[in-house]
């Protein structure tokens, strides 16, 4: 479904994906507000630069600058690539990366913040989730299909499994957006039930 | 007041000189010529008293009265029993006593109970009080009249500042009967659903040896059992709920005792909770669910369990299980051998598919009917017929019943009028204004309720939020799975938090947010009462002060839902408030005033500090009936001693104020001229006369 960030009600979605076309004329400062509020209001926006495939190191891509300019009046967390354990991997499949069209771009999420004193996870007031996801690897058009449900655009890589890791990435994304940390916490939920009744 | 002073024009060594000259001279003036030389020697005499310069001096003298004060006590423990009869008589003794010494300006003051404050009987400070004007010396003395039982006596006597005879004059009687309970170890706070120790004693004088004791929580007895007096015993009592319980120890009165007041003690323990585990049972994932995860995880009083059907058991594909991040859901460990330690049980959009067996609701019906707490918050799965909770044997516990329509238009939510009197829904931020000022929600289950209190509404009244009791535990029903858009900030928000917190701390039977509540507050002598009812008029309050005496109270309406009533308490202690079927206490003073703890009238209490001033202290107060036998009064000048048997000495000073002088000289001016001069004419004359009378007598 298409929103137009300037006009529509964002707080009715609980995602945003964010396709980013450098040469785009940027979106005003108004639009950034609401998307700012947005993110703050507990949404989450997935930015996709869909250029891992022009990548090269030290040098950014004009779709990068188009993406660090948009966002420069917006309060954007520190992000981090994520981590092995992060709870975007097991949100509902387990897996180990987000690939979309491509599969080298590194995916950026919100640092988690440092372990609890207890150590049994961060130490936060609410359930902590990052209101943001960068990433590059073109996730939607390995998830586009045409009417029949044949994929449209041709996969860059050799894996025949790289389409359905890259719908499953894109499933762990919309549950996390929903779920939060559920699944974070459920490590614990095993010691917790044990604890009860004592 | 007349005197003689002497002022002399010379020297005194001259004037000693000048006499012995007048001494000879008149001496020899008397022997030479006998009577004759009398009026020389007068006139000799009156010169050499002139050179004295005598004047008469006239004081204005104001006779100085010696003050006596009366501290009376009129505190509480002075009242009980005949005391204040006695207090009384004595007094009117007194003051006839008084006033039959002149020298003396008695000085009446009453002394009451402290203002609200746990002080006890503060005679001294009273004393020193009405003595500050006058000067130590003019002090005759200090009488009290009391039951001997002073909370401010000074430590040592020179304290004390008085150069007076204090005399205690101790009302009561040897023979009183009093019970007491003595509390020995109690503990401020508790876990609530643990029990704590109280450690007490029951003490007696002249009782029986064995009595009953009663401890009550809130009005409602606890434990009841046979005691030994005087014997330390423990009790264990559980903390039944957060904020303060009130336990009470009462032991059983003995006949003709002195007060009951202090066969009371009361504890006031501070229920800590501990934490809350709550359950949370997602149906779906969905956008709603991280507003409950994001509530349920800030509040610090929380354990949250959370289960998310992720993938309901007829979604099976071919995706080989160790890619999948998902655990079977432990029904039997929540809902079977777990469940009761749950404090509540939230169901978020939560369709019965095949995953929880019969069997378990009919164990969560169970639960809530024996104290437990369920939510659930409606999705459009409850309208539906297949997998909705209302066709579960949960449906006995659900205060409505959709009637299959899902409502889908943008609405705001109101607070019903009912809604505005509950403490869940009252005064939520932005239901001041109608239209209420918060966002819309755009879904409502529309239902038939049949029970409960509906305290939100949707489109066409629909009932929106409804809470009821479901015997001895709580259900919350919201038909909307929208509160979600007023986290999200859709059209400005709303009040989210606070709804949810309070709904969801309500089902978990926090105190302050009960719907029908009487509580009571004091500050200083104030007793603020309020009454939080769903009713329209909650009737009197009635107030039974700890001596007994009930009174009644109207409550007036504060706002919506909460009654207020103000009292000046007049006595100290425990006060037991009712309306209707509730029951609230409240300590004026302090839980167990001073005042009351120790009753026993007793003189030796006093005695050293008033022999130290050489006073005296002794009962007045007759074993029976209620006269009392006042010792004399004396007026003591002089002397060391200052009580005896049956007299009370007063130190008299005869100090008097000296207002002004005035001197009149007696020799200097023409009186005394006149009486010189004519002292010696008359001698001349009667010398020189006799002469010629003899001359011309012999011619």
């Amino acid at each position: 479904m298409g929103v137009d960030p300037s006009r529509d009600e964002l707080g009715l979605f609980p995602i945003l994906y964010w396709p980013i076309v450098a040469g785009r004329p940027l979106p005003g400062a108004e639009t950034m507000r609401r998307l700012d509020a947005f993110m703050k209001g507990g949404g989450f926006v997935i930015f996709d630069t869909r250029d891992a495939d022009a990548q090269r190191s030290g040098r950014a891509t004009p779709e990068a600058d188009h993406l660090k300019q948009m966002l420069s009046i917006v309060d954007v967390p520190e992000l981090e690539p994520v981590p092995r354990d992060h709870v975007l991997t097991k949100t509902f499949y387990l897996i180990d990366g987000f690939p979309g069209r491509y599969d080298r771009g590194q995916t950026w999420v919100e640092v988690l913040p440092p372990p609890g004193p207890d150590g049994r996870g961060p130490a936060r007031a609410a359930d902590g989730v990052s209101p943001i996801v960068i990433t590059s690897n073109d996730l939607a058009a390995a998830w586009a299909t045409d009417r029949r449900g044949g994929p449209l655009f041709p996969l860059q890589g050799s894996s025949p499994r790289l389409r359905e890791m890259s719908l499953r990435g894109g499933i762990n994304l919309v549950m996390y957006a929903l779920t939060g940390n559920y699944k974070a916490d459920q490590v614990h939920v095993p010691a917790l039930l044990e604890r009860l009744g004592q | 007041m007349y005197s003689l002073s002497f002022a002399p024009l010379v020297p005194v060594w001259l004037l000693a000189g000048l006499a012995l000259l007048v001494l000879v001279a008149a001496g020899a003036a008397l022997a030479l010529q006998r009577g004759r030389g009398v009026l020389r020697a007068f006139a000799l005499l009156a010169l050499l008293f002139a050179l004295g310069d005598p004047s008469l001096v006239r004081e204005a003298r104001e006779p100085g009265k010696d003050v006596v004060a009366v501290v009376i006590d009129r505190s509480g423990s002075n009242r009980l029993s005949d005391r204040a009869e006695q207090t009384a008589r004595a007094r009117a003794m007194l003051e006839r006593q008084l006033a039959s010494i002149p020298q003396i300006e008695p000085r009446f003051v009453e002394v009451g109970d402290g203002d609200g404050a746990n002080d006890g009987t503060r005679l001294f400070e009273a004393l020193n009080a009405t003595l500050a004007d006058v000067p130590a010396e003019r002090v005759a003395g200090a009488l009290f009249i009391t039951d001997g039982i002073v909370h401010d006596m000074p430590a040592a006597a020179q304290a004390l500042g008085l150069k007076a005879p204090l005399h205690a004059l101790v009302t009561g009687r040897d023979a009183e009967i009093d019970r007491r309970v003595t509390l020995i170890d109690t503990p401020r706070f508790g876990i609530v659903g643990k029990t704590v120790n109280i450690r007490l004693k029951v003490d007696e004088k002249n009782g029986t040896g064995t009595g009953r004791l009663t401890v009550r929580r809130d009005g409602e007895v606890l434990i009841e059992r046979a005691i030994r007096t005087g014997e330390p015993l423990e009790l264990s009592v559980r903390v039944d709920r957060g904020g303060p319980n009130l336990i009470e120890i009462e032991a059983d009165a003995l006949s003709n005792e002195l007060t009951t007041a202090n066969n009371r003690a009361v504890v006031t323990i501070e229920g800590v909770r501990d934490k809350l585990r709550v359950l949370l049972v997602s149906g779906e994932p969905h956008a709603g669910e991280r507003t409950w995860r994001n509530l349920l995880k800030s509040d610090a009083n929380i354990d949250l369990v959370h289960f998310t059907i992720l993938r309901p058991p007829e979604k099976q594909d071919g995706t080989p299980i160790n890619e999948l991040s998902l655990i079977a859901f432990p029904v039997r460990d929540l809902f079977q051998t777990k469940i009761k330690e749950f404090d509540l049980i939230i169901f978020d959009r939560y369709a019965n598919t095949t995953i929880l067996p019969m069997v378990y609701f009919e164990n969560i019906v169970r639960y809530v009917r024996e104290g437990g707490a369920l939510m659930v918050a409606a999705g459009p799965e409850f309208s539906g017929t297949g997998t909705t909770l209302s066709r579960t044997p949960l449906a006995a516990v659900l205060p409505a019943q959709p009637d299959g329509r899902t409502i889908e238009e943008a609405y705001k939510a109101r607070i019903t009028d009912r809604g505005k009197r509950h403490p869940v829904t009252r005064d939520l931020a932005g239901s001041e204004v109608d239209p209420p000022r918060w966002g819309e929600w755009l879904r409502l289950i529309s239902a038939r309720a049949s029970e409960g209190d509906v305290v939100m509404s949707g489109p066409g009244d629909r009932p929106l939020l409804i809470t009821s009791r479901e015997g001895k535990g709580r259900v919350g029903l919201f038909l909307s799975d929208h509160a979600w858009l007023w986290a999200r900030g859709y059209r400005e928000g709303g009040p989210h938090i606070d709804l949810l917190r309070r709904l969801s701390h309500w089902l978990m039977k926090e105190p302050s947010l009960e719907e029908e509540a009487l509580r009571a507050a004091t500050r200083g002598r104030t007793v603020e009462i309020e009454r939080q009812t769903l009713g329209d008029n909650p009737g009197a309050v009635t107030i039974t002060s700890p001596s007994g005496a009930a009174r009644s109270l109207p409550l007036a309406l504060d706002r919506p839902g909460l009654f207020s009533a103000r009292l000046q308490a007049t006595e100290l202690g425990l006060h037991r408030l009712q309306s209707d079927q509730l029951v609230a206490f409240v300590s004026v003073g302090s839980d167990n005033p001073r005042e009351f703890t120790e009753v026993l009238s007793d003189p030796a209490r006093l005695r050293a500090v008033a022999e130290s001033v050489s006073g005296s202290s002794r009962r007045i107060g007759r074993e029976a009936g209620s006269d009392v036998d006042l010792p004399r009064i004396v007026p003591v000048r002089s002397g060391t001693r200052l009580a005896g048997g049956d007299w009370i000495g007063l130190r008299i000073t005869d100090s008097g104020i000296i207002r002004g002088v005035s001197l009149s000289p007696l020799f200097l001016g023409l009186g005394g001229l006149a009486l010189i001069l004519g002292a010696l004419i008359a001698g001349w004359l009667g010398e020189g006369g006799t002469r010629s009378w003899r001359r011309r007598a012999q011619a």
